[in-house]
């Protein structure tokens, strides 16, 4: 956590430079002579942070950034790391130019004016100005006055093995990357796999070659890093994340907004119309994500009545409404959103969709080497709570493109700077996404999958909706068309291979159950699981004890043991509140020893857990296939229990009990029917034969 | 940066591979291509239409696979000034440089190109469409199909336009190209030295480029461009994403323009109002397009109390 102790006012006009230090019980000597250099700079209004990740000596510190005019920040913290001190500072730094550097490094006064020029004409990159260490006799005590002319030729040139003791960039880079990576502690690696990221996001690494851009090491002591053998854990494992690590944005759960930062990492873009009761719930599943340093860019395409009021409430500096009072069609909106978005990735975002609380976190972890952005898996749900999940195809290219869907737009998150370039055709009604999508394809952007499920997708049933889909299809065909048509039948035919040969992507099954529980809470039942010390024989008395649950809660799910020795294992009921779960609870203590009681939260259409993954597996959410079974459930059970290992049980509104069944094998299946045939007509589970 | 062109296994598709290294930044897309099938391929041409292609994102060395002459080595390594690039490959031997006759405006889409296509004798007129599927070449149009474009920075005019430099570069033998018009109003200030380096470096192959409506005013620029009907089937051509030209600022400009010449007033301030809207929708205008909109001609950011169309924010 960082506490500042003093924060100056932010200036009205930034200041050209800010330079960030990080510190933690460093030779305040040192310090003290690098902060002279940078006071002594042709730039006279620089910005120093000076960044105290722990210091003992804090006070001493904060002394001498208030004698050197320095904004100084505290975070408290047991262990050091260069690469958290500096994030801290850079959050609270006020200019879009950081310059990153250390408490021993000394600038020549003509260095920060070079490093801003250079800055200025290449804005995406991060520079460096070699450094040259200073020797023995060199130290803190010796350098009361820079002789520059002595200090070169006394020194000597550092190879590049790091950054050399700084790095200067923009700061809508830190926000693309998302800081220095706070898992490397201590300090070796934090800058060169900073450069490597900022390399693989666009920015190029420039090593300024101007003889009047000098840095200096002052000569101190070795430190002991590396040579002890905690040390030497720390020198390890910040090269295995240097080597190994191929994600291009870090810290997922750090935020480093602040009243001075001003460029989030993402913008979620939402376009909507009339929508306003769905667009609540929207945003409301946005705010709650897990990485926080984002926007939101709502645009109302002339909603009547304006849906503002709807978002009133969600009292967040994060949400950004913008109206258009005349409707344009959804594909002039979101070219609206994208080009009013800051944010240096786009995460597009249906205005009826929910967003998972993990969407941005894991789609940005999945963006390695040189990705432009992600796409997930995501589920459809109605207004029942029935789930659909399609995970979408592994690999998004122009073949998978022209023969099939092998994502879902809302799911995407990518570079701002790709969707300058393309921008959905609002010549097209519906579905400019399938074309705008096939374009990005076609040209080569690479996007990768992550692996989970990212949105809740609401299935609409109404006419509109239907007369929608069917335009979206006419568009889709004509851009499937377009690019088709461009290609001659032999390489059609190799598209058409290759998009056969992308493969489903390969979600979790825990996914979808962790998914599932973030549906609206109106479409979730609470129930309660009572596991039984022993199995239940199946008898007259628990039958009995189970009609009477059912005439008063109306359904029961039921889980049979699954070894030599049957029995009804136990039992789930929706309990709507605790007297009801009390009563519950009573009579079946009564049966036998209670060995476990949960309360699990599951979609009011799933019986049970079973069930909600059958529907996973399944990829299609089947209505059940319920058969009469009359009011005999003892003859039933006796039956199931040999069979199967649950069932539900929920009474019929005209007679007797209707009998659920998980998916079963086809001999099971038909052996079932057959023995469960003199209980009742049957007729379901005859047709699902 | 390690640089090739290749022919993809159709042979009808141009690709410009690259590998970057070290100090080099990786572009958004990992490959370059052209739906255009090169005839003659000029190794110091090739080079340069790497280097200008890939200008945002090479830092260290560029290494293009065929090599380069010893006399476009030296503009090629001014070209990225004040980066240090060593060039590799560079051939000592004296080699043919080809040269042409003809002359081409680049166009970007802009009410700039639709002055310039009115304002100079040309011989071809070429440019980058990412929304067409195929490669249109005519004796006077060329519309080229690729994605050069997301190569891209967006900061300034001269920017923008570099990826068509580069095709128009890589075809210029096939197309006989001696001289390239860019339709560039004003640069920024980091551009300035940029046209300079480009110009050193295209004239090493051969190529003369020039601007020369920069620092045209915008009232002989407005000689030049056609009636406001003509200006939106222009833009609707070339920007076949919108449905309305209406909603591009280059609509804007030249009808203020317009309005201004026939002192039309009310027309003027129309087109002012409109511009402002679309420059806070995000849209970018230049430093002199801004003072366009300003009461003053000064170039201070407008109000954001916009028109009733105007979106506000609100949070």
């Amino acid at each position: 956590m960082t506490n500042p102790i003093k924060s100056s006012e932010p200036a009205d006009v930034p200041p050209p430079l800010s330079i960030v230090i990080g510190i933690r019980n460093w030779g305040l000597d040192r310090l003290q002579i690098a902060l002279r250099s940078h006071r002594a700079s042709d730039i006279h209004d620089l910005e120093i942070v000076i960044s105290d990740y722990g210091s003992a000596n804090c006070d001493d510190v904060f002394r001498i950034a208030e004698t050197y005019d320095c904004k100084y920040i505290y975070s408290k913290a047991e262990v050091w790391s260069r690469s958290a001190a500096l994030n801290a500072g850079i959050a609270k730094a006020s200019s879009d130019n950081i310059l990153t550097t250390d408490a021993d490094i000394i600038f020549a006064p003509k260095s920060h004016g070079i490093l801003l020029e250079n800055l200025r004409q290449m804005p995406d990159s991060v520079q460096i100005i070699q450094c040259r260490d200073l020797p023995e006799g060199f130290g803190s005590d010796n350098l009361s006055q820079f002789d520059w002319h002595q200090l070169f030729q006394v020194s000597s040139i550092r190879p590049r093995w790091g950054m050399g003791g700084s790095a200067t960039f923009k700061r809508d880079i830190f926000a693309r990357i998302h800081g220095f990576d706070e898992r490397m502690t201590v300090w070796g690696g934090e800058d060169n796999d900073f450069v490597q990221r900022a390399r693989r996001s666009g920015a190029i690494l420039n090593w300024i070659g101007d003889p009047e851009a000098l840095i200096y090491h002052i000569w101190h002591a070795p430190d002991s890093r590396g040579t002890s053998s905690a040390g030497v854990k720390v020198v390890e494992s910040n090269k295995k994340i240097l080597q190994e690590d191929r994600t291009m944005v870090r810290n997922l759960s750090r935020s480093y907004r602040s009243a001075t930062s001003s460029v989030p990492t993402v913008s979620i873009v939402i376009a909507t119309k009339n929508q306003p009761d769905l667009l609540r719930e929207s945003v409301s599943s946005c705010l709650r994500q897990t990485f926080e340093d984002f926007e939101i860019i709502v645009v109302d395409d002339g909603s009547t009545p304006e849906l503002r009021p709807s978002l009133d409430d969600l009292d967040d500096p994060r949400l950004k409404v913008l109206l258009l009072k005349d409707s344009r069609g959804l594909a002039f909106a979101r070219n609206y959103a994208n080009a009013m978005a800051r944010g240096e990735f786009i995460a597009i975002h249906d205005d009826d969709n929910l967003m998972l609380p993990q969407r941005l976190d894991r789609q940005l972890s999945a963006i390695v080497d040189d990705c432009a952005g992600s796409y997930g898996g995501y589920i459809d749900f109605d207004e029942t709570g029935a789930l659909t999940s399609n995970p979408g195809r592994t690999t998004f290219d122009f073949a998978s493109m022209m023969f099939r869907s092998p994502l879902a737009h809302g799911t995407v998150l990518i570079r701002r700077r790709v969707l300058e370039f393309y921008r959905y055709n609002d010549n097209f009604g519906a579905n400019s996404s399938h074309d705008l999508l096939t374009r990005i394809a076609r040209g080569g952007v690479s996007l990768a999958h992550c692996g989970r499920h990212v949105v809740l997708r609401r299935r609409h049933t109404h006419k509109s909706a239907e007369a929608h889909s069917s335009l979206q299809k006419s568009v889709s065909g004509i851009s499937k068309t377009m690019a088709r048509s461009a290609l001659s039948a032999n390489l059609d035919q190799q598209y058409l291979k290759a998009s056969r040969a992308n493969p489903e992507a390969d979600i979790p099954l825990c996914d979808f159950i962790e998914a599932a529980g973030h549906l609206p809470s109106r479409l979730m039942s609470k129930r309660m699981k009572i596991e039984f010390g022993e199995n239940l024989p199946v008898s007259r008395n628990i039958s009995a004890m189970l009609a009477s649950i059912l005439s008063d809660y109306r359904e029961i799910n039921i889980a049979f043991g699954t070894t030599a020795h049957k029995g009804i294992k136990a039992v789930t009921i929706t309990a709507p509140d605790e007297a009801s779960r009390g009563k519950i609870m009573s009579a079946l203590s009564g049966a036998g020893p209670v060995k476990g009681v949960n309360e699990i939260m599951l979609p009011t259409v799933y019986p049970n857990l079973t069930m909600l993954e059958a529907a996973f597996k399944a990829k299609t959410h089947a209505e059940r296939a319920d058969i009469d079974v009359g009011t005999d459930i003892e003859g039933v059970l006796h039956v199931l229990e040999k069979h199967s290992s649950c069932c539900f049980l929920s009474v019929n509104e005209e007679s007797g009990y209707r009998l659920g069944l998980p998916p079963l094998d086809g001999p099971v299946k038909a052996l079932l029917c057959a023995k469960l045939r003199r209980f009742g007509p049957n007729e379901c589970l005859d047709a699902g034969e | 940066m390690q640089t090739e062109t290749v022919l993809n296994p159709t042979e009808r598709v141009t690709i410009i591979k690259f590998t970057p290294e070290q100090y080099d930044a990786f572009p958004l897309s990992s490959t370059a291509w052209l739906d255009w099938r090169l005839i003659e391929r000029n190794r110091d041409r090739e080079a340069v239409a790497h280097a200008i292609l890939l200008f945002p994102f090479i830092s260290g060395r560029l290494s293009p696979s065929r090599g380069c002459g010893i006399d476009v080595s030296q503009p090629l390594r001014g070209f990225f000034s004040p980066r240090h690039v060593l060039v590799e490959g560079v051939e000592m031997a004296p080699a043919r440089i080809p040269s042409g006759t003809r002359t081409a405006i680049l166009c970007d889409g802009s009410y700039r190109s639709a002055a310039a296509l009115g304002a100079f004798e040309h011989d071809l007129a070429i440019r980058l469409s990412e929304s067409t599927y195929t490669t249109s070449i005519g004796p006077r149009n060329a519309i080229v199909s690729s994605n050069f474009g997301l190569f891209a920075r967006r900061d300034g005019q001269l920017n923008a336009i570099l990826p068509t430099i580069a095709a128009a570069v890589l075809f210029a033998e096939d197309l006989g190209l001696a001289r390239l018009v860019l339709p560039i109003l004003e640069l920024t200030a980091v551009e300035i030295d940029l046209f300079a380096r480009l110009t050193m470096l295209l004239a090493a192959v051969n190529i003369a480029v020039e601007a020369p409506l920069l620092g045209v005013g915008f009232e002989a620029l407005q000689e030049f461009l056609a009636s406001p009907i003509g200006l939106a089937t222009f833009l609707s051509e070339r920007h076949q994403d919108r449905m309305h030209p209406e909603d591009l600022t280059d609509f804007w400009i030249a009808k203020l323009l317009s309005a201004r010449s026939g002192g039309e007033i009310a027309g003027e301030k129309e087109a002012a109002r409109r511009l402002r809207e679309l420059h806070e929708a995000g849209a970018v205008l230049s430093d002199r397009e801004r003072g366009l909109i300003m009461p003053d001609g000064s170039e201070q950011e407008p109000s954001i109390d916009g028109p009733t169309s105007q979106p506000k924010t609100v949070s």
